[in-house]
């Protein structure tokens, strides 16, 4: 078989097994072997516990299930509500009630390395407060939506992680490559977010709008006791451990296991959960994603090393450079093909099928990798909210049960269209999301 | 978030059918259902296990970091064993992970077929699961009994011998092949298992 054959039929297995409903990580692992009988290597297939192993041996990997356990510990914990109390009190004008959402989105990101979870801590709460305060419900819902994909952006992302990981890119330089495009993304979603809402206020009568207004002012009085005070000891702890990525004292899996160990703490001594049945759960969750996660890891790393070793990947990427003769172009083919598996498959799984395979021409091409780790992941971000797949949208359609799907979806788009108009940003700029990487040491 | 059920809470729902004598093979079903149950009891002590493993590692890390950041120590089997631990984490817990739901798919299909024709396609997954599961439990076993054998050791200043966390892969795989051949026995027997709903991830 030929290598082009060979990857039509590797990746068309792959595909098939996925979409009758095997688990991904199973139909990684199930592809790979079928090719191998395929192939005329049956003897090969007893080896997959060994390229299972050797996948899963590495330093690096540790700091995934130690973000996994970090994030379950942030989110059983209040910190999402007293995040979105503080800052809803800090602007208490209309319009700005979204604007903090963002804001808060960006800041819980900061503390946690997945979207789902970013959107489920702060939206649980800014959903409700904002459908109160007569927002339209596919902004309110989209707001939540789009400022959540900014969990696997700004570090520690779970995303960037295993891209660092499958690539072997370092994974302090891909953190930090990750703060300025959140940022700079946080501040796109808030200026959307405050222009919809000044023309929804525009629309209004004048009637109407005094009647919103004294909604905000009375709910703005009776706020909760959120305190950021209850927060801070967190991002406390997430400056301390920047600084350390930053000035290249510790490894990220150091890091990640000193800020797993610390959040427990934090958990215990502020927030006082103590109830076994509540750490019970969240140990059980952090013990089911980190399996279904490193499984998925594994098999996907086994897959991508048998598709190299037969040569798919080097005639691959002859075959995108020769079928575009401009990088760009290539790109922008690449971007597609990752939109497109981004409406069906997780983030993660993503990013180790396809970083991997791609990485050879990515080099050839003179693209850096640290800037393609960060251009992945905004296209992964576009991913937790396009359909079918969109997990951010499932994840506000089970908070707010009262607002359609087709409106959660329809309040999400803009929110999609600045992600592209952010991954255009970072191309024709790449200094955007290099420049703090190339300052490390 | 949807939460799935804990597997030690969900088989007394899924027992609800065992009932109906006019079922081929209904006799041994209530047997396959305790059966079921020790698996499930199995599934969630292993997962346990799992948590012990990855609370440990933080610590370990932990514990590494001050020794030698402030007490100026080298740290030898810190890094070394969290990685075995997490090849532990990962492979005993696979039974629970897989049983309780926690593995994603594309749920395309899945959430358009009912009735017989998701019955159908369950089982038909559970088998190709078995089959994957086997084959990665015996190749497992195999790497384990060379290094034990041969007695292998890591190649660093620690040393640890590789039978140790070669183990990991075909005691979890095993659990989850003992698992699944008791589902697909309920199944084919006409037994109904409540599906654990998915998570989001």
């Amino acid at each position: 078989m030929d290598p082009i054959t060979l990857a039509l039929v590797s990746v068309g297995l792959l595909l098939l097994l996925i979409f009758i409903g095997f688990p991904i990580g199973y139909s990684l692992a199930g592809a790979m072997l079928i090719v191998t009988v395929l192939i005329g290597e049956p003897g090969e297939i007893l080896y997959v516990a060994e390229a299972a192993f050797q996948s899963l041996d590495s330093v690096e990997l540790v700091a995934l299930p130690m973000f996994i356990f970090m994030g379950a510990i942030v989110a059983v914990s209040p910190a999402g509500a007293d995040i979105y109390a503080t800052l809803s009190r800090l602007l208490p004008l209309p319009g700005s009630l979204g604007i903090s959402t963002i804001g808060g989105c960006a800041l819980f990101s900061a503390i946690s390395g997945s979207s789902p979870a970013t959107v489920a801590a702060i939206g649980s709460s800014g959903v409700p407060e904002m459908l109160a305060r007569r927002y339209p419900p596919g902004l309110a819902c989209g707001i939540v939506v789009g400022g959540g994909t900014l969990g696997i952006l700004i570090p520690p992302s779970i995303v960037l992680l295993l891209y660092g990981v499958v690539t072997k890119t370092s994974i302090g330089q891909l953190f930090m490559a990750g703060i300025v495009p959140g940022l700079l993304l946080a501040l796109m979603f808030a200026v959307y977010t405050g222009f919809s809402m000044w023309l929804h206020m525009k629309r209004l009568t004048p009637a109407e709008r005094s009647e919103l207004e004294a909604i905000g002012l009375e709910r703005t009085r009776n706020r909760g006791d959120g305190s950021f005070l209850r927060v801070l000891p967190f991002f406390a702890l997430m400056a301390v451990i920047m600084i350390a990525l930053y000035g290249g004292w510790a490894t990220p899996s150091e890091i990640a296991a000193v800020g797993a160990t610390a959040s427990i703490l934090l958990v215990v001594f502020i927030y006082r959960i103590f109830d076994w049945s509540v750490w019970r759960e969240l140990l059980l969750k952090t013990v089911r994603d980190t399996s279904m996660i490193l499984i998925i890891a594994a098999f996907a790393y086994a897959f991508s090393q048998f598709l190299a070793f037969h040569g798919v990947v080097s005639a691959l990427t002859s075959l995108f450079v020769d079928a575009f003769a401009n990088r760009w172009v290539t790109l922008f083919a690449l971007w597609c093909l990752m939109l497109v598996l981004g409406c069906f498959l997780p983030p993660f799984a993503i990013v180790v099928i396809v970083a991997p395979m791609f990485m050879p021409f990515v080099l050839q091409a003179g693209f850096d990798p640290v800037w393609f780790g960060v251009f992945v992941t905004i296209n992964m971000e576009m991913g937790c909210i396009t359909p079918p797949l969109g997990i951010n949208l499932f994840v506000v359609k089970a908070i707010a049960r009262n607002v359609e799907m087709r409106e959660i979806m329809a309040g999400s788009m803009p929110f999609l269209g600045i992600l592209a108009l952010g991954s255009l940003i970072i191309t024709l700029f790449p200094e955007i999301v290099l420049f703090l990487p190339s300052q490390m040491r | 978030m949807t939460q799935s059920k804990d597997l030690d809470a969900s088989p007394a729902a899924a027992v609800g059918s065992e009932s109906g004598s006019d079922v081929p093979g209904a006799g041994i079903l209530p047997f396959l259902f305790a059966m079921r149950r020790v698996c499930a009891f199995a599934a969630v002590g292993a997962a346990t296990v799992s948590a012990i493993a990855i609370c440990f590692a933080c610590l370990a890390i932990t514990w590494a970091v001050f020794a030698r950041g402030i007490f100026g120590l080298n740290t030898i089997w810190e890094m070394e064993a969290s990685v075995y631990l997490l090849i532990y984490a990962a492979f005993l817990s696979a039974a629970y992970t897989d049983r309780s739901g926690g593995q994603i798919g594309v749920r395309l299909v899945t959430d358009r077929l009912s009735g017989r024709a998701s019955r159908i396609q369950r089982l038909l997954l559970d088998i190709l699961a078995l089959a994957l599961f086997s084959l990665i439990a015996y190749s497992g076993w195999s790497m384990f009994i060379h290094s034990w054998e041969t007695g292998w050791r890591s190649p660093t200043v620690w040393g640890p011998p590789l039978w140790l966390p070669h183990l990991a892969i075909p005691l979890g795989a095993g659990l989850l092949v003992v698992s699944l051949v008791v589902d697909i026995a309920i199944r084919l027997s006409g037994g109904t298992i409540e599906e654990p709903k998915a998570e989001a991830h």
